[in-house]
Parts: structure tokens; sequence; C-alpha cells
């Protein structure tokens, strides 16, 4: 018996010890490499950053995005690589990529480990306000060497925000909110996009004093806050004249809000007011319209 | 109708359990969701190709080597822990060990401490803690808690672990409860580092140290404490280095990857109710089946949905669940007899 | 006068979570004894195996096994000399009548070796002694409470012990097989010279077989001896609480009750 157990203990310490010796094989053949040109093979891991790629005009050299990444329409047909959170490594290593990008909601764990570890150089950029996008939108340019593009974009978003700024210089702050979705009722709280965005387009934002920073408001305490208007962020191609309609029937049903009274509900593309790319812009414009319709001339009509 | 177990029957029972498991391993290497086998390793030599095949080949083989010392981990803790509480049901989970975990990695991620290796750090010190707790709860004399104060003392932990959790998934922000969630079914994804595996890897071979050698005193252990005893087993002792082995092969795979369930529960009840209950087969068993069972969950998991991979805490249930009530139902045999 | 004691309890005194379960109590029980302890529900008989059997240990007073005092006996040991068949077992897992038998040899095996042809053999002589041999590879939930327990004694008898105890071994016996028992531990006892102590309070039976008795109620010993001095009919109505008439049938005693309702 006891020979026994020494025979099957030796045999599997050779078993083992082969085993570690093609694992040190595959993984020394796995070891990065030395790398200095742009990069030509990006994945992208977050909607915001493959808006941003195309926009500057890497778009020909992104080769794997996330299942959320819809605009423009090219990206559909991309390799799908994950999502915010989670993705397929074994599908990123298989597109050789030579860069990654992703926001810091991604698991800096397994971003900092596996792909350093491969040598895969990887840019993580943070983005919670308006100025942030912009200046990421410089980064990313600088980072896949299309400078000069991102640099145009960059200024033509500041320059919007800047004549939106001027435009808005007089006007009363407006109370508002934007909600995400109504059952349960989910607003944009401090320290989100959103939240900066309605600063900017010339509104007060009646959920800055949240904990959260996607607090659930119950329908009565909306109630108690009393917005001027209500802007809803509607999800995929659901923001025209349909989605407005059924926002305003939902609304009517508490006529004591200000916003329901004036009828000042408006729906807006919630892509374009959570993701920090280029697009932004608009978002923060549409905001502004529904905040300030006064000061919009009638030829530019919402989306 | 079992005969006794011979050292013939031992060896070759293992032997084929090794055999499978060999091929378990095979096929974790050679399945993923891009259409690499490992032969394309040396047929890609000189090609820009090849680099990139063996980063997802050593991802695999990392993987499929967690997923099996995990699964060879929790299924012989589970057969430990089911042999000292004299109860088929027992196993890593319900002890609270996992509950503690689960509590260092949301305490983690609430107040947003971030690093390498920061999450399974505190996972860690969460489930040894939560251990230590049980056991202080349950205290017993001379020969240890007594076994159903052990359980009632995990349950008690691990409901009241539970409760902080459900509060903290309220209060927290959207993202981070995803991301946690997905960590607590069970994710061999993130952490995959050769020092993790060696992390993981040392533990886990401390854990079977301790418990492998007691095989027979478990099965003397089936006739009572007090019988036990008196046939020469040093029942506080076994107890409690049984409790600790389980307990810091648990706490090494919990912080690594998550809370994965069943495979303490059913490995060793199906390695039982087909090879029968002498430990001193039953517990390697449990090593080469558990090994076996976890790379076949994991393999799935990542293989069967492109992209977004099924958390490996639902695979095994799912998996485990099913094919468990078809055996017991084939068998016949009740899970455990009594006779007082 | 020099005789051997495989037992001595000295003055032991035992509580369990402040309750004094045994109080004060000798005990002597010579080598090659077939001895008796004899006494009511709750007067400790139990709890006088366990502390005889190293599974508790005494608050005052002293146990000595073969003359070493068995506080210092490892547990392995002790379980070389004595085996003990307790009143009944709860088995966890499904082992078969063999496999628990065989257990019986795990005092004298060492370490991680699996028992061998001789060990087999031991517990087969064992099982055909005590006729179970016949459903050994059968599991024990699929034995009657009888063949359990027979099944249990022959695992006691695999230890190959020099001392014998049992808690209560008829209980669940039918007369056939009870007395198939008391005859084979008294041809133990006189043809291996096997030490026998059993706990019992099946008071005729067990008269009948052994040599000496004690009778033990609240914790001490009231009265030692032949059983048929020991068993008097003061003694058991002091003891027990019950009225009993003895009759003697051709050397042989019978202990029956007086009824009082007619």
């Amino acid at each position: 018996m006891k020979r026994l157990i020494q025979i099957i203990a030796k045999w599997t310490f050779i078993i083992c010890a082969l085993s570690a010796l093609l694992t040190a094989c595959v993984n020394s053949n796995a070891a990065p490499k030395r790398q200095d040109r742009t990069p030509q093979r990006i994945v992208s891991l977050a909607p915001s950053i493959t808006e941003t790629l195309f926009a500057i005009g890497a778009g020909d050299r992104v080769v794997g995005v996330t299942l959320y990444c819809d605009w423009p329409v090219e990206v559909k047909n991309l390799p799908k690589v994950g999502q915010f959170t989670r993705f397929d490594i074994e599908k990123m290593l298989a597109l050789r990529p030579d860069m990654v990008i992703a926001t810091c909601d991604a698991p800096s764990e397994t971003i900092n480990h596996e792909l350093t570890q491969y040598g895969i150089p990887a840019l993580v950029v943070k983005a919670w306000t308006v100025e942030e996008s912009i200046k990421t939108v410089r980064e990313i340019g600088r980072a896949v060497g299309a400078e000069r593009k991102a640099q145009a974009i960059a200024g033509d978003m500041e320059r919007r925000l800047r004549k939106l700024r001027e435009r808005l210089k007089d006007s009363p702050k407006v109370k508002t909110v934007l909600a995400y979705d109504r059952e349960p009722l989910i607003l944009a709280g401090p320290g989100t996009f959103a939240d900066d965005i309605i600063r900017l387009a010339g509104g007060v934002n009646a959920a800055a004093d949240a904990r959260l920073k996607y607090p659930r408001y119950s329908i009565e305490r909306l109630v108690l806050r009393g917005p001027e208007v209500i802007i809803e962020a509607a999800h995929g191609g659901g923001y025209g004249d349909v989605a407005r309609k059924r926002a305003v029937a939902f609304w009517n049903g508490w006529p004591s809000i200000p916003a329901v009274k004036s009828g000042r509900i408006a729906v807006v593309d919630a892509d374009i007011v959570s993701r920090p790319g280029p697009r932004i812009i608009e978002g923060l414009e549409a905001v502004a319209r529904a905040l300030h319709p006064e000061l919009f001339p009638i030829e530019e009509t919402d989306r | 109708m079992r005969k006794p177990l011979t050292a013939g029957r031992w060896v070759i029972t293992i032997a084929v359990l090794a055999v499978l498991c060999a091929v378990a391993i095979a096929a974790a290497i050679s399945v993923g969701t891009t259409p690499v086998k490992p032969w394309d390793f040396w047929s890609s030599i000189g090609t820009e190709e090849h680099i990139w095949i063996a980063r997802i080949l050593d991802y695999r083989m990392r993987r499929a080597i967690l997923a099996a010392l995990i699964g060879a981990g929790l299924a012989t803790a589970g057969g430990g822990f089911q042999a000292i509480l004299r109860n088929p049901l027992a196993e890593p989970y319900l002890l609270g060990v996992m509950g503690g975990g689960a509590f260092g990695a949301v305490f983690v991620m609430a107040f947003d401490i971030t690093g390498m290796g920061v999450r399974p750090l505190a996972a860690f010190i969460g489930s040894a803690l939560s251990m230590a707790l049980v056991w202080i709860i349950a205290r017993g004399g001379k020969s240890g808690p007594r076994a159903h104060s052990l359980i009632l003392a995990g349950v008690i932990v691990n409901a009241f672990f539970a409760g902080i959790i459900m509060f903290a998934t309220s209060v927290l922000g959207t993202g981070k409860v995803k991301s946690f969630l997905f960590w607590m079914m069970g994710d061999l994804a993130s952490e995959r580092g050769p020092g993790w595996l060696i992390f993981v890897g040392l533990y886990v071979v401390l854990g079977l140290v301790l418990i492998l050698p007691l095989s027979r005193d478990y099965n003397l252990l089936a006739l009572g404490e007090d019988s036990a005893r008196q046939l020469g087993v040093e029942v506080g002792r076994v107890k409690m280095l049984t409790y600790i082995g389980a307990c810091i092969i648990t706490a090494a795979c919990v912080s690594v990857a998550g809370l994965i369930g069943f495979v303490g529960l059913i490995v060793p009840h199906t390695i039982r109710l087909a090879l029968g209950p002498d430990h001193r087969l039953l517990l390697p068993a449990c090593v080469l089946g558990g090994a076996f069972f976890l790379l076949v969950c994991d393999t799935a998991a990542r293989s069967l949905f492109p992209v977004t991979e099924i958390p490996i805490g639902a695979v095994t249930a799912f998996f485990g669940g099913p094919f468990f009530l078809w055996l017991l139902r084939r068998r016949g045999a009740g899970i455990f007899s009594e006779r007082s | 006068m020099s005789v051997d004691f495989d037992i001595l309890v000295d003055k032991v005194r035992f509580n369990y979570n402040g309750v004094e379960i045994i109080r004060g109590l000798d005990l002597a029980v010579e080598c090659g004894a077939f001895h008796g302890l004899l006494g009511p529900n709750g007067s400790g008989k139990t709890t006088l195996v366990k502390l005889l059997s190293g599974v508790l240990k005494p608050a005052s007073g002293r146990i000595e096994v073969f003359g070493e005092v068995s506080d210092s006996i490892s547990l392995r040991k002790l379980a070389q000399k004595i085996a003990v068949v307790p009143q009944g077992s709860h088995i966890a897992f499904p082992f078969t009548a063999l496999e628990i038998v065989l257990m019986g040899r795990a005092p004298h095996l060492g370490g991680l070796s699996l028992e061998g042809a001789g060990d087999i053999e031991i517990a087969r002589e064992a099982m055909e002694m005590t006729g179970t041999w016949e459903f050994r590879n059968r599991t024990m939930e699929q034995l009657s409470g009888g063949e359990a327990q027979r099944v249990i004694v022959a695992r006691a008898l695999t230890q190959q012990p020099q001392i014998l105890i049992l808690d209560e071994p008829t209980v669940f016996l039918d007369i056939k097989h009870q007395i198939e028992l008391m005859e084979l531990l008294s041809d133990l006892n006189r043809n291996r010279g096997l030490t026998i102590l059993a706990v019992s309070h099946d008071l005729n039976l067990t008269s009948r077989y052994i040599k000496r008795a004690t009778l033990i109620s609240d914790g001490v010993a009231r009265a030692e001896g032949p059983p048929a001095q020991v068993l008097t009919s003061e003694n058991i109505f002091d003891v027990f609480g019950a009225r009993v008439e003895i009759f003697k049938i051709g050397g042989r005693m019978g202990i029956l009750p007086v009824e009082r309702i007619l």
C-alpha cells in the first residue's frame, strides 16, 4: 500500500513538473514585446470611447468594441468583446490589439493585470463632466496618434460650449430634473454627467442634494421639489413624438408638479447625455433648448 | 452490496479519475470563444499570430489550473465538513465562511479601496474572520464544538453578513453593484496572475494536507463521536484540523474567485453515492472529481455564451443540481442512514 | 493474596454542567471477571462507561486500567485494550456491516494503511460468532435493530480487546439472540479469558451469567458481590424502588415482580 502511494506520488510529481514546464514555455512566449508605433489595432471598452475614436478619424483602426457601442452605424459590424465591467479576454486577444482604451468603470485589476502582462498598452480615461469629456477627446487623440483631428473636434466642442454660455448668460436658472427611468423613478444626482449638463444648460438640478449619484425618488418627493421642467432620458430610438406623448400621459397623473402644469416635459436621447464623447455637446444643446425654449429660434427644432 | 476497500480498487478508481481530469484539462485548453487549438501553438511558430495564440492558450491554461485547484479544494473541504458534522448536507457555504469573504469584498468596493490584490486580500481576511467567529460562537468543550452548534453558528454568521451585504447593495451605485454581484456569483476571470495561482495552490495544498490524512478518523466518526473516541480518535483535534483545513481552502478560493457554491456539497455526495462512504477513497476521489467538475463547469461557463460569460456559480448550480437528482433516483438509496 | 484488577475505580466524581452524576464511586473489576453493573435509569451507568473508556475524564478520584492511570494513557492505547459496545448507534453514512466491523481494527492499524487479509479474517471470526457474517455486505440501514446491534458487538470483538464493556447489549435483541449473545460472552470469558463488564437493567438474564455484580444508584455503588448476594428483594427495592420476589429454581435465580393488581 505504501509503495503504491509512493509510485503514484512520483508520477504525479513528474506530470506536474512537465505541465509546469509547458506552462512556462507558453507563458514566456506570451511575454510582451517592445512597441513604438502608433496603434493600428485599437479595442474600445466603452461606447463613448468608440464614438470619440470614430469622430477623430481613427475609426478604421478600431478592431473591437463593446456590446453597447452603437454609434456610428458601422460599429454594429465590429467584433464585440464585452461590456463595461466584463469582457472576454480570449476574444480580445484574438483581435491582436496593440492598444486598449477603457473608462474607469472597467475592472482595473483585470486591465492592469492581463494587459500589462501581455505588454498591451492600456489607457484608462476618466470623464464625469463636460469639461473632462473635452479633455478626454484630446487625450485619446494623443494616444492613438490623431492629435490634429482630435484637437479640431475638441476645439469645436469648446466653441459650441462658449456660444451656449453666452446665450444663457442672463437667463434665470430653471429648476429641473433628469429622469432615467419612470418606475421606479431614478434621477440624475450630484456628480453625474447629467448634473453637469443641467448646470451648464442654465438649469438647477432639483435632485442635486441627494446622497447617491442615481437616487431613487418617490413621486411624492418630486412633487415637493416642484421642478419647472422634467427631462426624460430615453434609450434607443425612443425619443420621437410617440415617446413624448407617452411621457406626457404618465406625468399628467401628477398635475401639481409645475412642469406638468405648464406642459414642459421633454424627452432626449439618453446616449447623448450620458456618453462623455463628442456628442455630449448635442446633448447639452438639447437640454438647453428644453430649459430655455425662448432663447432658441424656431428653425432649430428638437431632434 | 459493496466489499470493503482494497488497495487494488483504490488504485484503479484513482487512476480512472486522474485520466478523466487530464481529459478535462485538455478539453479546457482546447475550447474557448475563439477556435484556437493547442496544436496551433506549434503550427504557428514564426508567424505573427504565434504570440497571440500563445497568449490565448496561456489564458485558458491558467484558468484551467485555477478551476482545477478550486474544484479540488472546495470538494474536499465539503467532504471534510460533512465528515466532522456527520451530515451529508454540510458544505463550506453553509458554515458562514463564504459570507465573510463576500463582506470583505463589498467593504473594499464600497469604500473604493482599489489596487492590485486588494479585493482578494479583503475577501480572504473576511473569510478568516467569519470562520473564527463561527468557531467561537459554537464553542464547545474538550472535544470541540458540537455539530449542531457549528451548523447553527454558521447559519447565524451567514445571515448576519448577508444582511450587511444586502444593505450595501441597496445603497451602492448600480455599476458597483453589478460588478459585485458578478464576483459574488463566482468569477474565475478576474485574478489569474501566476502569483494568485500560487497563492490558491498553496492554501489548497495546505488544506488537503490537513484533511486527507484524517480519512480513517472520518470513517470512525461515522459511528458517533463517543464511539470514535472509544476507538482511539482524538475527536477534538480532528474537528479542529478539519475546520482549519477546510476554512483556509475556502477562504483562498473565495478570495480569488468569489462564491462558488454547490461544489462542496454535490461532489462529495455524488462520489459517496457512486463509490461508497469510505473516506480513504472518497476524499482523494473528491480531489480529482472536484477538479473535473469545476473544469467542466468553467469551460461551459466561458464558451457557451459569446461575449458575456455566465457566472460560474450559476453553472455549478445549473449542472450540479439536476445531475445529483438523477443519480439519487437511480440509486434509490437514502442520503444517509439513521439508526437511533 | 494478589488479585489483578483490570479496572480500578477509586472514589470517582463526575458532573455534567454542575449536576453531579457520579458521587464517589468505587469499583474493582478483576482480571477475567464477568462483572455486571446493575442499576436503574439515571444512576450513572452510561456515564461510568464513558469514564472508563476515556470519553470523559473524572472531576476527582482516579481510574486505573491495568495499573495505569487512565488519564495518562492515549486514547489509541486505551482502545487497544478496552472495547465498548454502546447502547445504540447512529451511523452517519451508508457503511456496510463488514466495513463497520473492520473499523474495530483501527486502534491496531497505523496511519493510512488499509485492512489486510489478517484483519478481514479476525472480522470474519467475530461476525460468525455473532451470526452476522451472512449480511456483511449490506448497509447498516438495511438491517434490523437487533442485527445492527450484533454487528456492533462483532466490531468490539474485532478490536481484540482485553476488556469488553457492554452498555445494555440485549435491549434490541429477541430472546433467542439475547441468549446467544450472553452465551457468546460467557464462552469468551471462560475460554479466552476476556474480562467483561456488562451494564444492564435486565436483571434476570444478566444475573444468570455474570459472576459478580455491582448495584449502582445515584452515582454510588450500593452493593457488590456475587449476584445471589447482591440481588436481594431488599436491595432491589432500595435501588429500583420496585417490589420483587426472588425465586430459586434448581440453583438458578429468577426475579419476578410482585403484582399489585390481580
